[in-house]
């Protein structure tokens, strides 16, 4: 893999700090409720919550988020802000390391209608810049 | 090249989670047929990528994967996101999961 285009993220941000509601969030791949609700149950079984991975570093855009190393592999991405997902009862909280990497965090005991209502949160699929540059 | 593979098992995985290492740690709860440690497996999402990787660690339904991503695919073409599918229909519809779900 080529990264040279990688962006870094700032390394100041006091730890744990809130995340801004302006701050972009976003994912790679679909992100449907399928999806949403398996990455949910899969980090339940590995950290014993329930969250879900996205990567949010302010002031970075959707397209400088996925090209931080290790750059999102899917061929589509999708984004929202902090605030939309706040709006509507889900808090994301930096979850470093990796770089760039949080947390939507789920009530104890998510329901259907959680994963729905986060995917709809999303904005539209559309390419993922780091996968146009891998040439896969 | 000759395949690595003895038998071929698969597991699902969030490739959002990966680490700096290409390392991720998933559940196997999706999975039909556990691996061992030391063993290679297919890494693979709901969305048509898929990639090799090796068994590093495994704790109970936790496990750890090094995904080698010469081997990566994407087979997938931009659509719109299902509202509901085979998975979420099993899931108990509106009501939270019981423990006989989370433990599964």
């Amino acid at each position: 893999m080529t990264n040279d285009d990688a962006i870094a993220p700032e390394s100041d941000e006091e730890e744990g700090a809130r995340l801004p509601d302006e701050a972009i969030v976003t994912r790679g791949g679909l992100s449907t409720a399928d999806t949403l609700c398996k990455t949910a149950l899969a980090h339940f079984d590995v950290h014993n919550e329930f969250g879900i991975s996205v990567r949010c570093k302010p002031p970075m855009t959707a397209d400088q988020l996925a090209l931080v190393d290790p750059p999102l592999p899917q061929k589509q991405l999708r984004e929202t802000t902090v605030g939309a997902l706040r709006e509507a009862g889900f808090d994301v909280v930096p979850d470093e390391p990796p770089p760039t990497h949080a947390l939507i965090m789920l009530q104890p005991v998510p329901t259907d209608d959680d994963y729905l209502r986060i995917t709809a949160i999303f904005g539209q699929p559309r390419q993922n810049p780091a996968f146009t540059k891998e040439e896969r | 090249m000759r395949s690595r593979l003895v038998r071929e098992l698969s597991v699902w995985a969030d490739f959002n989670a990966f680490d700096e290492d290409h390392r991720v740690r998933t559940s196997l709860r999706f999975a039909p047929e556990h691996p061992t440690e030391g063993e290679w497996v297919w890494l693979h999402d709901d969305e048509g990528n898929r990639v090799y990787g090796i068994v590093e660690h495994i704790e109970g339904l936790a496990v750890q994967i090094r995904a080698e991503m010469t081997t990566w695919r994407s087979d997938v073409s931009i659509a719109t996101p299902r509202r509901r599918g085979a998975f979420h229909a099993a899931m108990p519809q509106g009501r939270p999961p019981t423990e006989a779900h989370l433990a599964a």
